[in-house]
């Protein structure tokens, strides 16, 4: 537990944390989902975790641990939007090339490109475009091989580039 | 693919690189703390209100009954503190009558200590028959989220009657007295399996396995990132297993003793993908979780006894422990293409059996019969002996079969 909330010592260091990590974390979130209120809630759940954490994390760890989690409550955030249906099953590119086509400038058409590619690949382009990770660090961000995600960068580019060649 | 490509993809984050988190999300943070359910609530207000308004409904039914001299076995109901939270949220729940019980000490009874008092039970427990009369299945013929809770004729598969309809139901379990457990919407429901009654709702709960002697309730905490397991007679509930890092519990299964659960590991990525790589790896971590501590007793076995890319766990009668092995992805589902039995005290593998895309199992209540689900065009739903024997189609199941138990 990173800190007992009841005391103020304990709400000064979950203070701390929280300026310190919080706004990026939410930034994350809304690069990963574009959706300002979740990841607020992403945000807040992953601190939930962290103050429910039997040891903390060393300060230089503290980002890594905080991304990760943060990187998989929104995998399992869609998991759960695909079994309820209100999110696209990955594999129908049907809807994404259609909504490129109709896109009504060219960061729209980008938005929806993004948004069509399979969770993994658009996981793996925000890690890399947004936050600048390396290869080895997009790995350990979401728990593959190096070589999946140079796999996963180069085919979600090729996407990308076919997509929105019409449009350049 | 140029670098101006490269550098437009960075640019196009500018958007999400100048957000800032709304005014006040630090005080929200602690107000999730103090009451890590709040969110949760206010998005489930309808529900909540309707589970408020069966509550009144289930007191009063509950208060003609007592004023009637009510019979052998009167329901009883109470409502109790949601031991995960810190508000005084209920869970309201009605115990329903056994259908044996006894008082053999078993490892369902407990010892449970809470604030102030030191309470000894000795929990009524049932023994399930070997093969039962029905199974209780989750069906989702067109794969949209939005399936039924079915109770299907084991020898057929004919449907008997449907208990819940058109909600997003993902997994269910029963438990020895029939009470079915099933998961929805981010919690688990129980639910009477004759009446179709709602007996309770324990929030943001996934994955229910009931033990051998229906005294526990494991499950998977989707806020904390926990296993837990709920005592369901004292409704105390405990970590099992911490954090998983992020990884995602699949499927849970106790062993006959109820001394052991084995928890699948979901790798980060259980999420559909293009088949653009290889399925997620699923790990079966065993744990120990000794009903008289508070310690979380994980014990990650699974290099040391090589039972790793497996899913699916279920312990057979002979003590082993069977999963789902050769996996690969068929569409929403991670399948396997055997079935391995392990000895957990040597660690050796004992045998396997070929078996074409299955994705789930559950032993029956002497560990003799295995139910499994199987994916493909016409997810249905197989049996087969637990030891050796051929697999058995129930060929008058619905279509779409995504979860079933017994």
């Amino acid at each position: 537990m990173i800190a007992d909330v009841g005391d103020e010592t304990g709400l000064d260091r979950l203070r701390e944390v929280y300026e310190r990590h919080a706004r990026d974390l939410f930034r994350l979130g809304f690069a990963l989902t574009g959706d300002r209120d979740l990841a607020e809630d992403l945000v807040h759940d992953a601190f939930v975790r962290l103050h429910r954490a039997p040891t903390e994390p060393s300060a230089e760890a503290m980002r890594a641990y905080l991304r990760r989690i943060v990187v998989n409550l929104v995998r399992d955030h869609h998991r759960r939007q695909v079994v309820a249906g209100r999110s696209r099953p990955e594999g129908e590119d049907a809807p994404s090339a259609e909504a490129v086509a109709d896109a009504a400038d060219r960061s729209a058409a980008v938005d929806a490109a993004i948004a069509a590619l399979s969770h993994r690949q658009r996981i793996c382009i925000v890690l890399h475009y947004f936050e600048g990770l390396t290869d080895a660090e997009i790995a350990d961000a979401i728990g593959i091989s190096v070589g999946s995600v140079k796999t996963h960068l180069h085919r979600a580019r090729a996407t990308l580039a076919r997509r929105l060649e019409g449009l350049r | 693919m140029t670098s101006d490509f490269d550098d437009e993809l960075r640019a196009h984050f500018d958007v999400a690189r100048d957000a800032d988190l709304p005014a006040g999300s630090f005080d929200r943070l602690v107000d999730r703390l103090d009451a890590p359910l709040a969110p949760l609530r206010a998005r489930r207000m309808p529900k909540l209100l309707a589970l408020a308004a069966a509550i009144v409904l289930i007191a009063g039914v509950a208060a003609v009954a007592a004023a009637q001299g009510g019979g052998d076995h009167p329901q009883s109901v109470h409502s109790v503190d949601d031991p995960t939270s810190t508000t005084g949220a209920t869970t309201t729940s009605t115990t329903r009558p056994h259908h044996t019980t006894t008082t053999e000490r078993v490892p369902g009874s407990t010892t449970t200590t809470t604030p102030g008092t030191t309470t000894s039970t000795t929990e009524p427990t049932v023994e399930r028959d070997g093969r039962p009369d029905t199974i209780a299945a989750v069906v989702d013929p067109d794969g949209d989220g939005a399936g039924s809770l079915v109770v299907l004729d084991s020898s057929t598969g004919k449907v008997l009657r449907t208990l819940v309809a058109d909600q997003v139901v993902d997994d269910v379990d029963v438990a020895p007295d029939g009470t079915i457990y099933y998961e929805s919407d981010r919690s688990v429901v129980a639910l009477d399996p004759d009446s179709g009654e709602q007996l309770a709702t324990y929030p943001h709960m996934r994955s229910p396995e009931v033990s051998p002697h229906g005294s526990q309730l494991a499950s998977f905490d989707h806020v904390l990132g926990t296993v837990s397991r709920l005592e369901l007679a004292s409704r105390q509930r405990k970590n099992i297993l911490g954090d998983m890092g992020g990884n995602v519990p699949g499927q849970l299964a106790w062993s006959r003793d109820g001394g052991i659960l084995a928890i699948e590991d979901v790798g980060p990525f259980e999420s559909p993908d293009q088949g653009d790589g290889p399925p997620s790896l699923r790990r079966v971590i065993l744990t120990d979780p000794n009903p008289y501590d508070d310690q979380i007793d994980m014990i990650d076995e699974s290099f040391a006894h090589g039972i790793d890319d497996a899913a699916s766990p279920v312990f057979p009668a002979d003590g082993s422990l069977l999963v789902v092995s050769d996996l690969s992805q068929d569409g929403r589902h991670v399948v396997g293409d055997r079935m391995d039995a392990w000895d957990l005290a040597s660690g050796q593998k004992l045998g396997e059996v070929s078996v074409s895309d299955v994705s789930g199992l559950d032993a029956s209540a002497d560990g003799q019969w295995v139910i499994a689900t199987r994916e493909g065009k016409r997810p249905h739903v197989v049996m087969t002996p637990a030891a050796a024997g051929d697999l058995q189609d129930l060929s008058r199941a619905p279509e779409g079969i995504i979860a079933a138990a017994w």
